[in-house]
């Protein structure tokens, strides 16, 4: 009978840069009709040219960032065999939550009867927001000012913010 | 042929068993711990008789182990229902689409049995608006509602809820699914005054609701003790329903942030004097999307705290140490990794009283960055000695921490332990995390439930079989090299109930190992280990009433080819398989 320990996981260095197949955002845009983990206005913001590479690019992009890395520590995440579903253990009600809270914009304090926006549909609100991101200095930055591959070396976290702010 | 009587008489007349029986039940209707209940209706048709006769709270903890029917015609003056579906690593995403659980057969069953039923629970069960329309409408006194991650019914079904049930104190919502109908149910309450003890709607995710309704109901519950409003609720609207509700003794604050649109005067507003007002809160939960500068405002109340529930709060440690200075009577904190090992340090420093610790991953992957690690545990285990129950993820662990913990809190009942990376060892001495989770089950000489993880080899479930006496629920992932852990387990684990294993290298020979043991055990979940087909149908074959299925978490059926099957949940009933499983899950 095979072991499986997969040991070799364990003494991997875990590497500050996030690998290109767990930025779901290069999931999401080679990935068509994916709605997992963003909604409308995210997709729209990708490929409404904030950045003037184009989804053959990606692809090309993330062929040569993968062949340079050792492939053992990470997991391919979307439609492949040895994805790992659930795993770590968190239920998906709150990953949910998480995901909401940090890609979508919602409005605490508007409720029907208090609400001014438009609820015209996703393209309209596109353009009220603009997508930022935090690299590696804490420093918060705007998204399409940097070349793509500087961009997912040094993202940490990405935050949405409403144009006038 | 001469026939001889008895020389003690077994008819005794039909009034003095009468009288015997109502003594029983008298006495019976004092206990309430349902495993006492249990006991007591073993010990003959008379006691049995009488218990059925006196139990008011039925528990269903598997709602296929027993048929509605079944259940209704034993237990006849039941007024208070729990029932649980499915199995908790549904959460996670590994049941299949459309597995079952489904609550419409009990409310039928509850409805022609127990008219006058006033209390409802469902966990993990399909809820749909038919349904909660039917609950709604067939028990008049309908007080309590609690629905624990549930799915299938939308705000629709929440305005029939509450717009039928009149007497209602109780509407509770954990966690739960909820579509968004596009219904303002919270206006679909009955005018005047409300019953209202307990609202919480924390998860649904419909942002309609007009606050002026929600500010009015408030108003007209006097009685309202328990709230938990959802992120849409800014943190000005927070304001304006703790002035009408100052007697809340629970409190879910919403998002705890000024709404986007929020004028100059959301900002001016004494949240302080506000949370100063209420003076009984002692449970407080939200800051969805809190707002860190806000945070001193509940300072005047933290003294008075007694559970404090920071899991969805983007805070740091700074943010958190401010906070947890003054929460000396902390019973439960849950709280985000980003509050790191120094926030725990605080913790620890502050809230010796400490029996339940929840911390969670701001960012749940495997390669993750973590936030908290051993230093953390090791600091909780050295100040909070009288720890009963922890949650805890992290990228890094050593056996160390978690022997100091084993030795400082040996009040344990809960520990769950998630290394988030597979198969990771002790990250100092990259030894296998086996002495640690040893060490666990050795001196914590209460603990009834355990959850491994990390880099694990036999010799950890060896410690498991061999002092593991009172565990009763073991989730087991990625970890074990030969079939005999999972051996040591069943055998050396005598009150083992529950056991969820996947990713294993576990083949057929567990289930021969545990032959002896299915019948009695709540449940066995095994997922992507060695299982082949044959041996699981030769269990099903083996052991009667024993139900058996197989599937996987997509809508694929397991064919007799595959090598493994992907998924096995086995659980006992006594009213046989189900008739209600799609055609993606095969009972065999």
């Amino acid at each position: 009978m095979e072991l499986e320990l997969g040991l070799s996981l364990s003494n991997c260095t875990f590497h500050k840069i996030p690998s290109l197949e767990e930025l779901d955002l290069i999931g999401y845009v080679n990935c068509e009709g994916n709605q997992d983990y963003y909604g409308d206005n995210l997709s729209s913001l990708l490929s409404c040219g904030k950045s003037s590479v184009n989804d053959g690019d990606y692809d090309q992009e993330i062929r040569n960032y993968d062949d340079n890395e050792n492939g053992l520590c990470r997991k391919k995440r979307r439609n492949e065999s040895d994805e790992v579903v659930g795993w770590p253990p968190i239920n998906t009600y709150r990953k949910k939550q998480q995901n909401d809270t940090h890609q979508q914009p919602h409005h605490p304090g508007r409720g029907i009867g208090n609400c001014q926006a438009t609820e015209n549909g996703g393209k309209d609100r596109v353009d009220d927001y603009k997508l930022t991101y935090q690299d590696e200095e804490g420093d918060w930055l705007l998204a399409g000012d940097v070349p793509w591959r500087t961009f997912i070396q040094s993202v940490q976290r990405l935050k949405m913010l409403r144009r006038d702010d | 042929m001469v026939e001889t009587t008895p020389t003690t008489t077994t008819a005794t007349p039909p009034y003095a068993d009468q009288t015997l029986e109502n003594v029983i039940e008298t006495v019976l209707k004092f206990i309430t711990n349902r495993r006492d209940r249990n006991a007591a209706s073993l010990v003959c048709k008379s006691w049995y008789n009488a218990e059925a006769q006196t139990r008011s709270e039925l528990f269903i903890p598997n709602c296929y182990a027993v048929s509605p029917t079944r259940a209704t015609a034993r237990f006849r003056r039941i007024n208070s229902v729990q029932v649980k579906g499915k199995p908790r690593f549904a959460d996670f995403g590994l049941m299949p689409f459309q597995w079952g659980a489904h609550s419409s057969p009990w409310i039928a069953a509850f409805g022609a049995a127990y008219p006058w039923l006033e209390k409802v629970l469902f966990k993990r069960m399909v809820v749909r608006d038919a349904d909660l329309l039917a609950i709604s409408e067939r028990f008049s006194g309908l007080k309590e509602v609690t629905l624990v991650c549930c799915e299938g019914f939308g705000t629709k079904g929440l305005a029939f809820l509450v717009s039928n049930s009149r007497q209602l104190r109780v509407l509770d919502l954990f966690e739960a699914e909820v579509n968004d109908d596009e219904v303002d149910w919270i206006s679909c309450f009955p005018e005047g005054e409300t019953c209202l003890e307990s609202l919480t709607f924390d998860c649904v995710e419909s942002p309609r609701i007009e606050f002026s309704v929600l500010e009015n109901l408030l108003a007209r519950s006097p009685n309202l003790k328990k709230l938990r409003l959802n992120r849409y609720i800014s943190i000005g609207q927070l304001y304006r329903l703790m002035a009408r509700a100052p007697q809340l003794t629970h409190l879910g604050t919403g998002s705890f942030c000024p709404s986007d649109i929020a004028q100059e005067a959301e900002f001016e507003l004494d949240y302080r004097a506000a949370f100063a007002a209420c003076k009984s809160i002692v449970c407080l939960s939200g800051f969805r999307e809190v707002a860190p500068e806000f945070l001193p405002a509940i300072y005047p109340i933290c003294v008075n705290l007694t559970s404090l529930n920071f899991s969805y709060a983007n805070i740091n440690s700074e943010q958190l140490k401010s906070v947890i200075c003054h929460c000396h009577k902390l019973q439960t904190f849950w709280v985000l990794d980003t509050v790191g090992d120094e926030g725990l340090q605080a913790v620890a420093a502050t809230c010796n009283d400490l029996q339940e610790l929840r911390v969670f991953p701001i960012d749940a992957r495997e390669d993750s960055e973590g936030f908290v690690s051993e230093i953390g545990l090791l600091a909780i285990s050295e100040g909070c000695r009288k720890l009963r129950s922890i949650l805890y993820f992290c990228q890094m662990m050593t056996n160390a921490a978690v022997i100091a913990m084993s030795k400082n809190c040996p009040d344990l009942v809960v520990f769950r332990l998630c290394i988030m990376g597979r198969h990771r060892p002790d990250h100092r001495t990259n030894r296998p995390m086996d002495e640690g989770f040893g060490a666990i089950v050795m001196n914590c000489k209460k603990l009834t439930r355990l959850a491994v993880s990390g880099l694990l080899t036999d010799e950890a479930f060896i410690y498991i079989g061999k002092y593991g006496k009172l565990v009763r629920t073991l989730s087991v992932a990625f970890a074990g090299d030969t079939d005999m852990a999972l051996k040591y387990v069943l055998e050396g684990c005598p009150k083992l109930q529950k056991l969820e294993v996947r990713d294993c290298p576990f083949g057929d020979s567990v289930l021969q190992a545990g032959l002896t043991r299915f019948y009695n055990m709540r449940f066995l979940w095994i997922s992507a280990c060695r299982l082949t087909l044959p041996a699981c149908r030769q269990i099903a074959q083996e052991i009667p009433h024993l139900v058996v299925e197989v599937f996987t978490n997509e809508t694929i059926v397991a064919e007799e080819g595959d090598e493994f099957v992907d998924t096995l949940y086995m659980y006992r009933s006594l009213d046989g398989p189900r008739n209600d499983a799609p055609e993606h899950v095969r009972i065999l």
